[in-house]
C-alpha cells in the first residue's frame, strides 16, 4: 500500500523540458484560429456586401430590387440605369432581373423538323401531318407554312415583371395569334411574293393585342423572311409548274404583241420591220409612184425629143434624113460597145430552117438590186 | 471580449430564427392569407414585411396574383353545319377574389390550389369555346376572309374571343378568378379535310397551268391574226391607190402621145430607138434574125417605103 506524499518537499519534480512544445502548439493553434476568424469575417462581408451586387448592362438589362417583397424603384429610368447595383442578401432584398429586349419566334404554323429517314425519301411526296406539322390557312383556302420572329422592348418593367407570371409566354401566344390572323386575311400569292407586307400585317395585330393585354412592351419589329414562308412539300411541284406557266404566258403574249406591232409598224411606216413582208404598203405605193414617174419622165423625154425634131425639121424629107442619121448613130454606138456581141442569123424558109451553133463565153448578166425592188 | 462575441453571435441567431418564425414577406406579385387556427384572415395584397405567430398557431398561404396563361388542346370543334374545325385557344386569368378562391379550390398548399383552379378554368373555357364557335361559324370557311363563306357568316376573331371570355366570365367569378383575355392560337382542319385541301391545291394548279397556257396561245394567235388582217386590208388599200397613181400617169402619158399624132412614124421610131438603147448596155449577146423588131432596124431602114415620097413627107 502506497502512501500519499504529504510534505510539499516530497512532490516529485516536473520535467519542464516539454512545456515549450506545448506553448508552441498553443501559439500555432491560436494563430490558426485567428486566420480562420479572418476568413470567416471575409466570407461574412462577402455574403453581406458583394454576393448581391449586380451589374446592369446599358440598354440590355434592368433590375428591380424587392425589399422585404416590396419593389423599390419601378420607373424605367431607375430600372434600366446602367452600372453596379447593391442589394442586401435574401431575405432582406431580392433582385428581379429583366431582359429588356429579346427575339420571340413563332413556329405555330411551321412544319415539323424533317427526320433523317424522310430526307432519304422524295420530299415532294411528304404530306402534312396535322398531329405534327403546323400550318396556316389563307384567305383563298390554301395551306401554307409560316414562321415569324418578333423583337420587343420592355417599356414598363413593373407591369412586365409583376402583372404577368410569364410575360414572354404571352408574347409568344400573341405572335402565334398574329400569324394565324394575318394569314386568314391574305391570299397565298401575296404572302409568297411579299412576305414583308405580311410581316407588317402580323405586327399590326400583335401591337393591338399587346396594347389590349397591357403587357408593358413595345413591339419593335416582326420579321418574316423569304425562307420563312413555304408551301407544303407535296404541293410545291404543282405550284412551281403553275408559276412557270405564268412566265411562259407573259413571253407568249409578249412575242405575239411584238410580232403584231412589227406588222403594224411595217404597214404604217413602210420601214424595216420584222419578217419578210416589211414595208409592203409603202413599197406598193412607192413602186406605183416610181413607175408613174418613170412613165411620165420617159414619155416627157420622148415628147420633148419629138417636138425638138418636128420643130427643127418641119420638112418631112429632112426629118426622114435626120431619123436615118439617128439610126446610124445608134448602130454605131452599139457596134462600138465592147460588152455587146451581135449574131445576125438568117431565118431561112419553112422547109429549110437555120441551125444555130453558139459558143457563149459571156457570163450571165448580174441582176441588180434596183431591178429586184423597183422594176425599173 | 469572448463574451461580447458570443452575445453577438447568439443575438444574430436569435434574429434569424426569430424572423423566420415570427415574420413573413408578401411579395409585390403575391396575395397572402394568414390562417389562424383554421380560420382565414382577409387577403393581404400590400407587399412588405408582416408579423405572425409561428406554426401551428398561424399558417401563411401565398398566391401568385399575376396573370397566368394557359392553352387549350388543339382539338376538333363542331360548327353549326355539322362540320368541324381544329382550334386551339389561350386564355389569361388571375385571382380576383382571394377569399372565394380559397373556398372554391382544393389543395393542401397554394400550388395545388392554383393547379386545381387552372383545371376548372380549362373545362369552363373548353365548354364555352365549343358553344361560341358552334354559334358563329357555319364551316371552316367562316374563319378565312375568302369567298368560301358568305360575308355575313365570316367570323371576326376579336368578336369570337370576346364572346368566349364573356361567356366564361360568370363561371370564373364563382371560382374567385377573372379571365382577362382569350385568344385564338391556331385554326386548322381535321386530317381528312387537310388531305382533301392539299389534293385540291395540286389539282387546281395543275389544271390552271394547262388552261392558262392554252388560253394564252389562243390569245396570241388572235393578236397576230388581227395584225395580219390589218396588214392585208392596208395592202389592198395601197394596191388601189397604186392603181389610181398608175392610171393618172397613163392618162398624162396619153395626153403626150396625142401631141405626137402629127408624125406617128417618127414617134414609133423614137420609142423603138429608146427601147433599143436601154436594152443593150453591157454584157449583152444579141442573136437576131432579120425579122425581129425593133431590132429590125439593124437590117437597115425600110427602103421601099422610105424611098417612096409620101404625101405626108
Amino acid at each position: 500500500m502506497s502512501t500519499k506524499p504529504t510534505n510539499p518537499q516530497d512532490i516529485p519534480e516536473v520535467n519542464l523540458e516539454n512545456e515549450s512544445g506545448t506553448r508552441a502548439m498553443e501559439e500555432a493553434l491560436q494563430s490558426s484560429f485567428t486566420i480562420l476568424k479572418i476568413v470567416i469575417a471575409v466570407l461574412v462581408i462577402y455574403l453581406l456586401v458583394f454576393s448581391n451586387l449586380v451589374n446592369v448592362k446599358q440598354d440590355a438589362e434592368g433590375v428591380i430590387v424587392l425589399r422585404f417583397g416590396k419593389a423599390q424603384a419601378t420607373s424605367p429610368e431607375e430600372v434600366y440605369k446602367a452600372g453596379t447595383r447593391f442589394a442586401w442578401p435574401y431575405p432582406i432584398d431580392e433582385k428581379v432581373e429583366i431582359i429588356r429586349n429579346r427575339p420571340i419566334n413563332s413556329n405555330v404554323a411551321w412544319h415539323a423538323a424533317i427526320g433523317l429517314a424522310e430526307r432519304g425519301d422524295d420530299i415532294g411526296q411528304r404530306p402534312v401531318d396535322a398531329s405534327r406539322d403546323g400550318y396556316a390557312v389563307t384567305m383563298d383556302d390554301k395551306i401554307i407554312h409560316i414562321k415569324a420572329e418578333m423583337t420587343y422592348n420592355v417599356s414598363d418593367p413593373s407591369k412586365f415583371a409583376f402583372a404577368f407570371e410569364e410575360a414572354t409566354a404571352v408574347l409568344q401566344l400573341i405572335l402565334d395569334n398574329g400569324v394565324t390572323f394575318a394569314a386568314s386575311r391574305s391570299d397565298l400569292a401575296t404572302i409568297l411574293e411579299n412576305p414583308t407586307q405580311f410581316a407588317e400585317n402580323v405586327k399590326s395585330r400583335v401591337v393591338k393585342l399587346a396594347r389590349d393585354y397591357d403587357l408593358g412592351v413595345e413591339i419593335e419589329r416582326v420579321n418574316v423572311g423569304g425562307d420563312d414562308v413555304k408551301l407544303p412539300f407535296m404541293t410545291k411541284k404543282a405550284y412551281d409548274k403553275f408559276s412557270g406557266v405564268r412566265t411562259s404566258v407573259d413571253e407568249v403574249l409578249s412575242s405575239a404583241k411584238i410580232a403584231a406591232d412589227g406588222v403594224r409598224r411595217a404597214i404604217e411606216s413602210g420601214g424595216v420591220g420584222s419578217g419578210a413582208s416589211s414595208g409592203d404598203v409603202a413599197t406598193i405605193r412607192n413602186k406605183a409612184k416610181n413607175e408613174a414617174e418613170a412613165l411620165r419622165a420617159s414619155v416627157k423625154s420622148l415628147a420633148s425629143r419629138f417636138q425638138d425634131i418636128v420643130t427643127k425639121y418641119p420638112d418631112p424629107v429632112a426629118r426622114r434624113r435626120y431619123t436615118e442619121q439617128l439610126y446610124y448613130e445608134a448602130m454605131e454606138r452599139i457596134a462600138e460597145n465592147e460588152d455587146i456581141k451581135i449574131y445576125l442569123v438568117s431565118k431561112g424558109g419553112k422547109l429549110n430552117r437555120s441551125k444555130l451553133r453558139l459558143m457563149i463565153n459571156q457570163p450571165p448578166p448580174e441582176v441588180s438590186k434596183e431591178k429586184e425592188g423597183g422594176g425599173k | 471580449m469572448k463574451k461580447i462575441v458570443n452575445i453577438v453571435i447568439f443575438g444574430l441567431l436569435l434574429l434569424i430564427f426569430g424572423s423566420y418564425m415570427f415574420t413573413f414577406q408578401v411579395r409585390q406579385d403575391e396575395i397572402a392569407f394568414v390562417n389562424h387556427l383554421g380560420k382565414n384572415s382577409d387577403p393581404i395584397e400590400e407587399p412588405g414585411l408582416r408579423f405572425k405567430w409561428p406554426w401551428p398557431i398561424q399558417n401563411v398561404y401565398k398566391f401568385d396574383k399575376r396573370i397566368h396563361v394557359k392553352t387549350t388542346r388543339y382539338d376538333q370543334v363542331m360548327t353549326r353545319n355539322g362540320g368541324s374545325v381544329m382550334m386551339q385557344f389561350y386564355f389569361g386569368w388571375k385571382i380576383s377574389d382571394p377569399s372565394i378562391f380559397m373556398e372554391r379550390t382544393n389543395g393542401s398548399n397554394s400550388e395545388e390550389r392554383t393547379k386545381d383552379a387552372e383545371k376548372q378554368l380549362l373545362e369552363i373555357v373548353d365548354t364555352e369555346k365549343n358553344n361560341q364557335v358552334n354559334n358563329v361559324a357555319s364551316s371552316f370557311g367562316s374563319f378565312v376572309q375568302g369567298a368560301s363563306a358568305k360575308a355575313a357568316e365570316k367570323v371576326n376573331f376579336d368578336d369570337l374571343e370576346k364572346a368566349i371570355q364573356d361567356a366564361a366570365k360568370g363561371k370564373a367569378e364563382n371560382l374567385g378568378v377573372e379571365i382577362r383575355f382569350v385568344g385564338i392560337r391556331k385554326v386548322g382542319v381535321p386530317q381528312s379535310n387537310l388531305d382533301v385541301v392539299l389534293n385540291a391545291m395540286v389539282t387546281q394548279w395543275t389544271n390552271k397551268a394547262g388552261t392558262t397556257i392554252h388560253l394564252a396561245e389562243q390569245e396570241a394567235r388572235t393578236i397576230v391574226n388581227k395584225a395580219q388582217n390589218d396588214k392585208e386590208t392596208a395592202k389592198q388599200k395601197a394596191e388601189a391607190e397604186a392603181e389610181s397613181i398608175r392610171a393618172a400617169a397613163q392618162a398624162d402619158a396619153l395626153q403626150q402621145f396625142k401631141l405626137m399624132e402629127q408624125d406617128p412614124k417618127l414617134a414609133v421610131f423614137l420609142m423603138e430607138l429608146q427601147a433599143l438603147e436601154k436594152s443593150v448596155k453591157k454584157q449583152t449577146t444579141l442573136i437576131l434574125d432579120d425579122s425581129m423588131g425593133p431590132f429590125g432596124l439593124l437590117r437597115g431602114l425600110d427602103k421601099p417605103q422610105s424611098q417612096k415620097p409620101t404625101k405626108e413627107e
